[in-house]
């Protein structure tokens, strides 16, 4: 008796556990994945909001962190254990994760690989906004080199949300898909989410992270002025380099005033500018 | 007499100056003390009776004869907000001043870095910073006055653990008026070291900085006036600004500022301005143009009132100095008789009257 009733237990644990993980990757149209099976429909957010999301000889399922980034769902076949990487995806060169802006044309890449079987470019595509293309339907500019594992394809999107997705497959049948969703704004010049990290800002724990997004390339120009609008630091970027890319864009900060000088505690305002117009501004809080 | 003035002043300048500290945090009062400085390019060492201008050089407090009030408020790129009030009055001892500068800027966010992005967290804290000055001014001797200055300092991020910092300071002033036209100014900012503590267990100073004016008067409508400002770890900086009165209810301001930007650099400001007098109330308009940035702009304005009074001369037997502004002296009907310096009054005979021009008599005829 207590032997059944600790396997229905462990079948009832088992079985709220696959549940929940199903869960978490049908949630939301970033995170999915399939087995060896392929659908059909080249609506993907359709297909993962109505739950199509796995098919086929489904042997073992983990998420993968990669380079800090959201989850990857892998799923494995027998025989072939390992499922295809999936590595470096970018937009215009510059990594992105969720929620980040980009241009509204521009390419889409990341490194493909898969061992030992090799990916199947037939049954491997990237989706954007739920149009699919085979790897090796890739044409122009935009390719699948199988023997680099680099994946380019080129983009020209509207202002708005816009999904996208890489769904590698190799030839055993394992699968890796990676999605991303992003933004184009075709509106004037902003810098969006401005931030800096950590705020308040002590120097002596190390340089703080200025962060910004831009909705286009720009020439930028940061002024960081004091609590009497006192310039105290200025940096100009150029267009397309960090700084005045667009997309996400870092820099740091240790502290140092121009005046050669820690800041003292005390309220700054730093103001994103282009073209002579404030496209953005953070508060920071320096306290040591 | 003169030699002794000038060698008291440079003394007590020289011996300040060897008392300068290189430090970080930040004097809000730098801003500027009401909108007729700011519209006179932030120019005050040498501004005798101004009620704002003795909150920069507290000797100026000496010269100020009757009680006054005057306010200011300013949004720096609507980012921080500031609000000063001030009043002073005159005493068998000097002239007592007392000021309040406050600044605020809300919206200050916190944030995380997660998945290689620095993101908000939703939460955010404000932060304030005030000051309160207590000047006082007093002639030290025929034609020089001295001030101090209290500063008591506030400051923090509010919900932040250890973000509140507090502390004091002392400015010193001379002010040398060797025409009733002409005042010389010096100011040393902030001689104390190590005087701002904050609930990190740091302690911060306030950079020690030297102000240095020239005050003229050069005709009865039209004012000149000079600042220099040294130390701080800043380069220097000038400021200048004209003040021309086309009526006596009118002032029209102009100047320019620089503002240090770097260790070796300045930026000039330009400013003017505007002040309207009105039974003892006056109100001053500064528009201070960023030459860095124009979103920078900033909009200044001021009320004051001074009760009906004069400055006070510099020599009693000397004619009093113009007014310089609506802010210094209020302009009572043409029929009120000033109240006069208790000075000697020299009575002269009245000159004799020319004849009037009368036809002259027909010539009489010389009798051969």
């Amino acid at each position: 008796m207590k032997k059944i009733t600790l396997l229905l237990l462990a079948l009832f644990l088992a079985g709220t556990a696959w549940a929940a993980s199903s869960a978490s990757f049908v949630s939301g149209p970033n995170e999915f994945g399939s087995g060896s099976g392929i659908t059909s429909s080249t609506n993907l957010q359709s297909d993962v909001s109505a739950g199509i999301v796995s098919s086929g000889s489904l042997t073992s399922a983990s998420f993968n962190s990669l380079a800090g980034m959201l989850p990857i769902l892998t799923l494995s076949a027998s025989g072939d254990g390992a499922a295809p990487i999936i590595s470096n995806v970018k937009v215009d060169g510059s990594l992105i994760v969720n929620g980040d802006l980009v241009k509204s044309s521009g390419a889409l890449t990341a490194t493909v690989t898969d061992e030992p079987s090799g990916i199947n470019q037939a049954t491997s595509r990237v989706v954007i906004d739920g149009t699919a293309t085979a790897f090796n339907a890739l044409t122009g500019t935009s390719l699948y080199d199988a023997a680099t594992g680099a994946l380019t394809c080129a983009f020209s999107l509207g202002a708005g949300t816009h999904y996208l997705t890489i769904e590698a497959r190799d030839i055993s049948g394992n699968s890796t898909i990676v999605a991303r969703t992003v933004a184009v704004d075709t509106g004037e010049l902003k810098a969006a989410n401005a931030f800096i990290n950590p705020n308040p800002f002590n120097p002596a724990n190390g340089p703080a992270r200025l962060a910004y997004q831009l909705n286009g390339d720009a020439d930028i120009t940061l002024y960081m002025f004091n609590e009497i609008n006192q310039l105290v630091w200025k940096r100009s970027y150029l267009s397309g380099v960090n700084g005045g890319k667009a997309g996400y864009n870092e820099i740091s900060w240790d502290g140092t005033t121009d005046f050669n000088e820690t800041a003292g505690n005390g309220a700054y305002f730093l103001r994103i500018v282009s073209g002579g117009r404030v496209i953005g501004k953070i508060k920071i809080a320096v306290l040591k | 007499m003169k030699l002794l003035n000038i060698c008291l002043f440079f003394a007590v300048g020289g011996l300040l100056l060897s008392s300068s500290a290189h430090a970080v945090a930040l004097d809000p009062t730098r801003l500027g003390m009401g909108a007729r400085m700011i519209a006179l390019g932030r120019t005050a060492a040498a501004d005798p009776g101004n009620i704002n201008s003795l909150f920069v050089n507290p000797a100026n407090a000496a010269y100020l004869t009757e009680f006054g009030a005057t306010s200011m408020f300013a949004s720096l790129a609507e980012d921080i907000n500031y609000t000063m009030l001030g009043a002073a009055k005159p005493l068998p001892q000097g002239t007592l001043g007392v000021a309040y500068l406050g600044a605020s800027s809300p919206g200050f966010l916190q944030t995380t870095y997660e998945a290689g992005r620095v993101i908000g967290t939703g939460n955010a804290f404000d932060y304030s910073s005030s000051v309160i000055n207590f000047a006082w001014g007093k002639e030290l001797r025929e034609k020089l006055a001295l001030g101090v200055a209290l500063k008591l300092f506030n400051k923090g991020f509010s919900g932040v653990a250890g973000g509140t910092g507090s502390g004091y300071d002392l400015d010193l002033g001379l002010l040398w008026r060797p025409r009733p036209q002409l005042a010389a100014g010096l100011a040393v900012k902030n001689i104390l070291p190590d005087n701002i503590n904050w609930g990190t267990n740091t302690k911060e100073d306030l950079p020690s900085a030297f102000k240095a004016g020239l005050n003229f008067q050069a005709r009865d409508n039209l004012l000149i006036a000079a600042d220099l400002d040294v130390g701080g770890g800043d380069p220097f900086t000038l400021h200048g600004g004209v003040e021309w009165l086309p009526k006596p209810w009118l002032a029209v301001r102009g100047g320019i500022d620089q503002l240090a930007a770097s260790a070796t650099a300045s930026n000039t400001n330009l400013t003017a301005g505007l002040g309207f007098l009105f039974k003892g109330f006056s109100f001053d308009y500064a528009y201070y143009n960023d030459a860095v940035l124009s979103a920078n702009t900033a909009h200044y304005f001021s009320f004051s009132y001074l009760l009906p009074g004069k400055i006070k001369p510099a020599e009693v037997v000397a004619p009093a100095p113009v007014p310089a502004s609506p802010s210094q002296v209020i302009p009572l009907p043409a029929q009120t008789i000033l109240p006069l310096p208790k000075a000697p009054v020299v009575k002269k005979k009245p000159a004799p009257k020319k004849p009037a021009a009368k036809p002259l008599p027909p010539r009489a005829k010389k009798s051969r």
